[in-house]
């Protein structure tokens, strides 16, 4: 420490009689792997959301009444709009920097989701959601939904015709509710689409609300990741049910991820000079009853709107009063039973393996058939449904009929994942068997291989 | 014999001057003398028969009734007395490449232009006279000058739906595909949207005025000018802009290798018991000694 930063610290410790403290937390040790960083990453980025947003905020103008463009835009110069894209026009076109803070906004909004989501699947490969961090992993579960619907809202707050066409979606699915949808919907869009409301609903949602829930749960999270301390990549020789190997927190965890957010603002900010993540301005503004052709929500939605497209157009229930429909089962019982799913593996493989006792140690997904053959079954599944969000633009790139491309996604969605499940966890278990052991039920025998070695 | 009366002769030469005057009026307007006039003003039509025979009689026949495509049982649709089939059409499908096909003349892809613009407009000449097209090129090509603002709002009206709220195209179901329009001239978008070629409907004045059709054709040169960034890329669609957050993602994680560590797989005691293991203690040496929680 230099001699300044030294003397100030006295002076701190003095009057809040913090060193004991600061020492115990400077001490704190960080076992080492990159894909530890992935969520460190998310966090960078949320913070890069934070800062361009507040950017952002100072000249959205969330309503969609009509008013009239002046700027030098030539498309847009002197037409009326609704207020929310012409002031999307006015930031691309007019305000000084206003185009590299909307790309770095969405360009970071992109990798906050993205690393989060890595993140996850590495929680869920090598098993860091097992006893004592469930907890911990229910509040990343929720973070995962936050930060959806924090993208959700932010894809329609242009009000561009794909946003327009995304809220549409959102207000369908709200009235496929089976009883309750009318109500439910005209409650949150506060009539029957399109609204005015909807707006300026979606705006207090995305600078508000989810902002700040966001930023608490992240804070939870850390307190939770730091209270349990990290889970470690098992080492040959090294019993890791008793000991933690990794960096001190300072200095060197604190230069590495020092180092990462400086990087990752880099990275950013050479995608947002290179890459035209949010420009939207020639989509044109939001005209209700009209929708372009290959109208795709962002990536991270692109299962929904699979399962959306490929979904047989049927219905059942009792005609006027309640009805089951396609949409309904496709874009909510599906995505609440994939997510419940997850969020209850935890408890399924302790169940099937009499699991007991803590876990510190993170395993190769291959040494528990079960998890090996429900993780690829489940993200194979996801990644169809994904694809057949693009089934019309793989359709013109292959020259393949629409019709034919909806088939293909509706059989493959459900045989590949279970063909690719079943194989990799009966290629597990072999390999298990090969090597002439089976699942440990508790750490200290499954570590019992990595000391005696 | 008896001679003619006066009043006779005079009522027949009265007679004789109409019918004359009929003949010669008629003879005057007949269309397929109009169209040989006009047509020798589109282009040359001794080039354009020449070049229909080669393109385009294998499929259309040389009286352009249309017959069977060689190798399909599919008949290629006739050219002669139909409505539709206008010196602008013919004109259309030559001048975006989608006649003549390379191959599979059904498959509804964009393709190369095969001709410049004299054989194209020699080839619209030769239909025009030798099937007796109407020959509205004048009238669909003179666009006033168009206005973007307008026009995006019309375009947003009448063609986003199929061809795509940046003109990028789509899918048309059936086997069916709409082609990108955001790469056509205005005089291009014109003569389709007057036309209504293949799937497409034809849209009227009544629908679409000179006016719009001009502004539906500035809207779409000022996409096709947009600059976009130093790699190219304008507007993404969410499609695309997937494939770059994957670009994204994956510079990410290989600067995570970078700033943090080598990517390793889970070590394997029973595989490496039979190796030397390296006696170097690990990298990262601070030792926790604290119990776990």
């Amino acid at each position: 420490m230099t001699p300044l930063f030294g003397k100030l610290f006295d002076q701190l410790d003095a009057r809040l009689h913090v060193r004991a403290d600061t020492r115990k937390s400077a001490n704190k040790v960080f076992p080492s792997n990159w894909s530890f960083l992935l969520g460190e990453v998310a966090l960078f980025s949320l913070v890069i959301l934070v800062l361009t947003g507040i950017f952002l905020t100072f000249f959205y103008r969330p309503n969609v009444e009509a008013v009239t463009y002046t700027g030098s835009n030539p498309v847009f110069a002197g037409r009326t709009l609704p207020a929310a894209f012409e002031s999307i026009v006015r930031l691309s076109s007019d305000i000084n920097g206003g185009l590299l803070f909307r790309r770095l906004h969405r360009g970071a909004s992109h990798l906050f989701i993205a690393t989060i989501v890595l993140h996850m699947l590495r929680i869920l490969l090598t098993g860091a959601f097992r006893k004592p961090r469930e907890l911990n992993y229910f509040v990343g579960i929720g973070l995962l939904t936050l930060a959806f619907g924090a993208g959700f809202t932010g894809y329609s707050l242009p009000y561009d015709s794909l946003a327009g066409t995304g809220i549409r979606i959102a207000y369908s699915e709200l009235l496929s509710l089976p009883l309750i949808g009318d109500r439910v919907a005209f409650w949150i869009f506060g009539g029957a689409f399109p609204t005015g409301d909807v707006i300026p609903r979606f705006f207090v949602l995305h600078v508000m609300l989810l902002p700040a829930a966001l930023i608490g749960t992240v804070g939870l999270h850390l307190f939770m990741v730091y209270r349990q301390k990290h889970t470690q990549f098992p080492r040959v020789g090294v019993d890791g049910h008793q000991l933690v190997l990794g960096k001190p927190l300072w200095p060197l965890q604190f230069a590495e991820s020092t180092t990462l957010f400086l990087w990752t603002g880099g990275l950013l900010a050479a995608a947002a000079v290179l890459i035209p993540w949010s420009d939207v301005a020639l989509l044109g503004p939001y005209v209700p009853g009209e929708v372009g052709n290959n109208a795709q929500p962002d990536w991270f939605l692109f299962w929904l709107e699979g399962a959306l497209r490929i979904f047989p157009p049927i219905e059942f229930g009792i005609p006027g009063t309640l009805i089951i429909s396609g949409p309904f089962v496709a874009g909510v019982v599906l995505p609440g039973l994939i997510f419940t799913f997850l969020a209850f593996y935890p408890f399924l493989e302790k169940w099937l393996y009499k699991l007991e006792g803590e876990w510190h140690v993170l395993q190769n997904p291959l040494e528990i058939p079960l998890r090996a053959g429900v993780m690829l079954g489940v993200f194979s599944a996801l990644l169809l449904l994904s694809a057949a969000a693009t089934n019309d633009i793989l359709s013109r790139m292959l020259g393949i009929p629409i019709e034919v491309m909806t088939w293909f996604f509706r059989i493959t969605v459900i045989v590949a994942p279970i063909v690719l499940g079943l194989g990799i966890a009966r290629y597990a278990r072999r390999r298990l068997n090969r090597r002439q052991r089976h699942v440990p039920s508790t750490e200290t025998e499954a570590q019992q291989r990595y000391i005696a070695a | 014999m008896r001679t003619l009366s006066l009043p006779m002769c005079r009522s027949l030469i009265g007679w004789f001057v109409v019918v004359a005057a009929g003949v010669v009026l008629a003879v005057w307007w007949s269309p397929g003398d109009v169209s040989a006039q006009e047509a020798e003003e589109l282009g040359d039509v001794a080039l354009g028969s020449q070049l229909y025979a080669q393109a385009c009689a294998q499929c259309h026949a040389s009286d352009g009734r249309g017959v069977e495509v060689p190798g399909t049982d599919r008949v290629a649709p006739a050219l002669q007395g139909r409505e539709q089939v206008t010196a602008a059409y013919v004109d259309l499908v030559l001048r975006t490449g989608r006649m003549p096909p390379a191959a599979d003349p059904f498959d509804n892809q964009p393709r190369k232009v095969a001709f410049n613009e004299a054989q194209r407009l020699a080839i619209v000449a030769y239909t025009v006279e030798e099937f007796g097209l109407t020959n509205d090129l004048a009238d669909v090509t003179d666009l006033p000058e168009g206005d973007p603002g307008n026009g995006q709002s019309v375009y947003a009206e009448n063609c986003a739906a199929c061809h795509g709220a940046t003109g990028g195209g789509g899918v048309a179901g059936g086997g069916a595909w709409t082609p990108a329009v955001n790469t056509y001239e205005p005089v291009t978008l014109a003569e389709a949207i007057r036309v209504g070629p293949f799937q497409m409907p034809a849209f009227g004045e009544k629908q679409i005025t000179d006016q719009e059709v001009a502004d539906v054709g500035a809207f779409l040169e000022e996409v096709r000018s947009e600059s976009g960034t130093p790699l190219g890329l304008v507007e993404l669609n969410p499609v695309f802009a997937s494939g770059f957050v994957a670009l994204l993602a994956v510079a990410m994680i290989l600067s995570l290798f970078w700033i943090s560590s080598k990517p390793t797989w889970f070590p394997d005691p029973e595989a490496d018991a039979d190796e030397d293991r390296p006696t170097t203690p690990a990298a990262v040496t601070p030792v926790d000694t604290t119990e776990q929680p």
